[in-house]
């Protein structure tokens, strides 16, 4: 499960992603959407200089700890993005007793893409934004 | 919609089954504050056809299991004793889904209070204007029942 | 690769017409996730002429949550003087949670110019 994917970004010379893509609901798509959109095109690893863990969708407290498992397996260094509603601070589930009021709670992030989902357009302005920090 | 009594549902099933309904498209529970009502969909895969069938439970909340006959019924049986407070007979298996643990009411039940609403203060519950607010009938938000606002000491009107 | 572009009609920004913004709170109270604060306060303008001065709301803060916002549009639906608009862009990301908590001065700049 914590093998991560390796993307480069056209139109951002340079930047190399190793992402291991979390998809919990349905912002999970917009991140498929940025592949066959050829926003990402995978690569060969190695080009990375670090990994990626992309959060996209609703987080319950059922399933933190297998967030958390998949952080804490990811090889150094490691950097976290939250993508959409859900994973930034709950999204529409906000009030839900079961559901986890933001990723950060758990992981640390670095870069948070807003949109309920983002477009896949806004995972690359957030990956570029991580890339220049 | 096929109505049957609870006592009818694991038939009712089977028998959808055995006209050849051999896909469960899902369960799920729907609060009608007197009672509880549970609605399952099947499909048959050779024409997509779908039906509904559906059972109002009795006081005692509770409906057989027929995950002998749609093995997937499980998952939905599990939701339907977690949110909705169904007690569900001869299942093997009972866990919740989404709690970890057996404490609080369920989640789905009109009457369960969401404490995040309670908790978060309402930005619709100020007047916009500091001095307007002495004389404003106090806003409730969507979603949140008369009485679960009541403060200590404090009317809710 | 050809280029992508973003769709005029695209759910991605909503903006803020302050001038237009009468602090009516019906966006506020309609927002399924509360992600919108407004504060106002009101003071009296007597005009020429008129008999009795005239209560008007002066709007002092208006902030979206863009952390918590689904982007459904009911405050942009709801709102009776069509001070809140849908425009194209892309909101930004941010290093916190609270930094994709927006103001009127941001808010302003995505409002889309008449016509649009």
């Amino acid at each position: 499960m914590t093998s991560a994917r390796h993307y480069s970004v056209p139109g951002v010379p340079g930047l190399a992603v190793g992402v291991l893509d979390i998809g919990l609901a349905c912002c999970s798509l917009e991140i498929a959407a940025a592949v066959t959109a050829g926003l990402l095109v995978p690569a060969e690893a190695g080009a990375a200089d670090s990994s990626i863990l992309l959060v996209s969708g609703t987080v319950t407290d059922a399933m933190a700890p297998a967030v958390m498992a998949a952080w804490n397996d990811l090889s150094e260094p490691r950097r976290g993005v939250s993508f959409g509603a859900c994973a930034n601070t709950g999204g529409p589930y906000w009030d839900a007793p079961t559901v986890l009021k933001g990723i950060d709670q758990v992981i640390p992030i670095e870069v948070y893409v807003p949109g309920c989902p983002p477009r896949p357009e806004a995972l690359i302005a957030g990956l570029t934004e991580l890339a220049a920090r | 919609m096929r109505q049957v009594s609870a006592a009818d549902w694991a038939a009712e099933l089977a028998e959808r089954q055995a006209a050849g309904f051999d896909f469960l498209d899902m369960i799920t529970g729907v609060d009608r504050l007197e009672s509880i009502e549970v609605i399952a969909s099947v499909m048959r895969s050779s024409d997509a056809t779908c039906e509904l069938v559906s059972t109002t439970l009795d006081s005692d909340r509770t409906l057989a299991s027929i995950t002998h006959v749609y093995a997937g019924a499980g998952w939905y049986e599990r939701e339907l004793a977690e949110m909705f407070g169904v007690l569900i007979l001869g299942s093997a298996d009972q866990r919740p889904l989404l709690r970890r643990t057996d404490e609080g009411a369920p989640t789905m039940l009109k009457s369960t209070v969401l404490g995040a609403r309670v908790l978060t203060p309402w930005p619709g519950d100020a007047d916009a204007s500091d001095d307007a607010k002495a004389n404003r009938r106090r806003q409730r938000a969507v979603g949140v029942a008369e009485g679960w606002l009541v403060e200590e000491g404090s009317t809710d009107d | 690769m050809t280029e992508r572009v973003i769709p005029p009609n695209a759910h991605s920004l909503i903006g803020l017409n302050p001038d237009a913004c009468t602090s009516c709170m019906i966006c506020v109270r309609e927002c399924p996730v509360w992600c919108i604060d407004l504060a106002s306060h009101t003071h009296e303008v007597t005009e020429e002429g008129a008999r009795r001065p005239k209560v008007v709301h002066v709007l002092d803060e208006f902030t979206i949550d863009f952390g918590a916002c689904m982007f459904c549009g009911i405050c942009v639906d709801v709102c009776p003087f069509d001070a809140l608009a849908w425009s194209s862009g892309l909101d930004q990301s941010a290093h916190s949670a609270g930094g994709l908590v927006h103001g009127i001065d941001q808010l302003v700049k995505w409002f889309p110019a008449s016509g649009s």
